[in-house]
């Protein structure tokens, strides 16, 4: 059997991607953490690059693993974490159902993706091959999307004016 | 595409758009005298529900198909404003009381109740995401305002951390009903026959719809419910639990109802009891008066669901009746307790909302006192008042659609809420106040016993008139 390289760098980064995931959750310190995170978007990007989404991966690897990043360890670094290690240790029947159910849902929605697709319907993807090219996605941004792109901006104006009256507003 | 004709036909979107731009600019300009900014926004939610009858009986997409405007959207459009327009003219008092009367707090209520629109008028999943996102942003802003209040602190926290998660499903349903069939157009799943048969977009829908449920406080995504609405300040509580609640169940109970997949029936059904168990149940043992009005609100997703799960035409205009009613009884009963309420001495926690603090209300304030025993009752669905008719409506179309066993099971429970209603109300009329509750002063001042009256009216008018009321919403349902 011939594997395309296509193929094979697939494999190599979703396998580091669900890896690192992993890793991600399992450690007990929080900077490993942070660092393994780091790793697995780098690895998201590379999917995305795969699948022709140029600009998505470009803006992965800046806005998360640049800007996002920083923040997160700044979090670690402001806050306390001492008492991680009796949480990771304090295993309750809910967590175990929580568990479990997890586990259900990700078999029934891995089964029903493995099986589900529905040729018929799959034909309408006309612009997939398009959708991660900068241009494309400005294009359709300022034509067709105009009015979401004018929502969003009303959406981060009302965070602004969110974050100044919860930290920056005098009380008395 | 954005064409400057077409804006006319969102007029309601378009004033509340402009209501924000000139109350952020009358803000900065008239920062002393926060009365502007006040009549500014009471205005533009006046001027939008103007709007809607404006659009009354067209039905016509906008902007490309990416929003629809017909007579469902536009009778919760006026719904929704009801509410907020209630909040507003009672929201002054309670700021005031507070010490929180930012003109922030109007630009940002009307931001969300922008969100809630654009939900409801969504044909696109995406302007439902965009929407949703904007109207949770805002809220987290409102539960948070009182800083100094530990339980708010805390509530903001819960809600932000759990709303994002939650989108998180939203989002994920979202991508997978795109996945499937390759578009986002809702108008388009409806024209393809044997779209719901197909798995992937199937399990799409459920995440989407466990999105929305979480929004409603539904079982079992129903435990940030309690200790948001207790710990946000009472008016924004009051103004969550009505408007927050209809515009997530105007987005998605049009929708499902038009699929009719009959697994999604029994599956709500189930549900709807189990949320309406869970509220009634809890809510007996409950001391604080704004946790009982809390569980009662996730009994009252429960009814709702009970309409939504008999899948029939009908039923959206028993819903609409429902949360017409519900708009007066449940925002009324906030704004009593966010009317007697007040901080405690070191301003860290809430005070005056416990039931012992509402012994003998009714004999210091007859007004409040006859109020909220109204509201309450209400609530509990006693006739002649607006919500026995809303519950009314509601079952009968479960009964319609041969949902006999949930309709008993529902008048069952909604007999249990009796209880703790009746409770309250016996604690108001038959208790003597102790001597230190004798000397707090009751503050209430002319604006908010205006929207007490209005939400006093809506619920006797619409209770003693149901036909009218009913016929009024004919307008969606020939």
């Amino acid at each position: 059997m011939i594997l395309k390289l296509e193929t094979i760098l697939f494999i190599v980064f979703s396998a580091a991607a669900v890896f690192t995931a992993i890793m991600m959750i399992t450690r007990r310190n929080p900077v490993a953490s942070a660092v393994y995170l780091i790793v697995n978007f780098a690895m998201v990007s590379g999917i995305y690059l795969l699948l022709k989404a140029q600009f998505i991966a470009i803006i992965q690897v800046l806005v998360y693993m640049g800007a996002i990043m920083v923040l997160f360890l700044f979090v670690i670094m402001l806050l306390n974490l001492k008492d991680e290690r009796k949480l990771s240790e304090n295993f309750t029947y809910t967590k175990i159902t929580a568990v479990l159910f997890s586990i259900a849902l990700l078999g029934l929605m891995s089964v029903t993706i493995w099986f589900g697709f529905d040729k018929k319907y799959s034909e309408l993807n006309m612009n997939a091959e398009n959708i991660g090219k900068a241009e494309f996605l400005g294009k359709e941004l300022f034509t067709t999307y105009s009015f979401p792109v004018l929502v969003v901006g009303i959406l981060l104006t009302a965070a602004i004016i969110g974050a100044v009256v919860l930290a920056k507003k005098k009380f008395e | 595409m954005i064409q400057i004709n077409e804006l006319v036909n969102i007029l309601p979107v378009l004033i509340i758009f402009i209501g924000i731009i000139l109350t952020l600019i009358c803000e900065i300009l008239f920062g002393k005298n926060k009365l502007v900014v006040y009549s500014l926004s009471i205005l533009s939610v006046l001027g939008s529900i103007a709007g809607t009858f404006y659009l009354l009986n067209k039905d016509l997409f906008v902007f490309g198909e990416l929003l629809r405007v017909n007579n469902i959207t536009l009778a919760f459009t006026i719904i929704i404003l009801t509410s907020v327009l209630l909040t507003f003219i009672a929201s002054k008092n309670y700021l005031e009381k507070e010490k929180i009367n930012f003109g922030e707090y109007y630009i940002i209520v009307l931001s969300s109740v922008l969100g809630m629109l654009l939900m409801i008028f969504a044909n696109d999943l995406l302007i439902v995401f965009i929407g949703l996102e904007l109207m949770s942003i805002c809220f987290y802003v409102l539960v948070g305002m009182l800083r100094k209040r530990v339980k708010s602190n805390e509530s903001a926290l819960k809600y932000f951390l759990l709303g994002a998660f939650i989108s998180g499903f939203l989002l994920y349903g979202i991508s997978l009903m795109y996945g499937a069939i390759g578009t986002t157009k809702i108008s388009v799943y409806s024209t393809m026959a044997g779209i719901t048969k197909t798995p992937v977009f199937l399990i799409g829908l459920v995440l989407y719809t466990i999105g929305f449920l979480f929004k409603m406080g539904v079982f079992p995504f129903q435990m940030w419910v309690p200790d948001v609405y207790e710990g946000a300040p009472t008016i924004v509580t009051g103004m969550m639990s009505t408007a927050g609640k209809i515009a997530a169940v105007g987005t998605i109970a049009p929708l499902i109802i038009s699929f009719n997949v009959p697994d999604f029936k029994t599956l709500l059904a189930i549900i709807s009891v189990l949320t309406m168990l869970f509220g009634n149940v809890i809510a007996l043992s409950q001391s604080s008066i704004k946790r009982i009005l809390a569980y009662s609100s996730i009994a009252s997703a429960g009814y709702i669901l009970v309409g939504v799960a008999s899948m029939d035409e009908f039923a959206v205009k028993g819903i609409l009746f429902y949360l017409a009613a519900y708009v007066f009884m449940q925002l009324g009963a906030f704004i009593v307790v966010s009317v007697y309420e007040s901080g405690s001495k070191d301003k860290t926690d809430f005070n005056l909302l416990n039931f012992d603090d509402y012994k003998g209300l009714a004999k210091r304030n007859p007004m409040l006192g006859i109020f909220f025993s109204v509201f309450l009752l209400s609530l509990a669905g006693i006739p002649p008042l607006a919500g026995f008719w809303g519950k009314y409506y509601l079952f009968y179309v479960a009964i319609k659609s041969n949902l006999i066993w949930l309709s008993i099971i529902a008048i069952l429970l909604s007999l249990v809420s009796l209880y703790y209603y009746l409770r309250i109300i016996v604690y108001m009329w038959f208790m003597e106040p102790s001597e230190e509750l004798k000397e707090t002063e009751i503050r209430s001042d002319f604006l908010s016993k205006i929207s007490l009256i209005l939400a006093f009216a809506g619920t006797v008018i619409f209770g003693f008139l149901p036909n009218i009321f009913f016929s009024l919403f004919n307008f969606v349902i020939k």
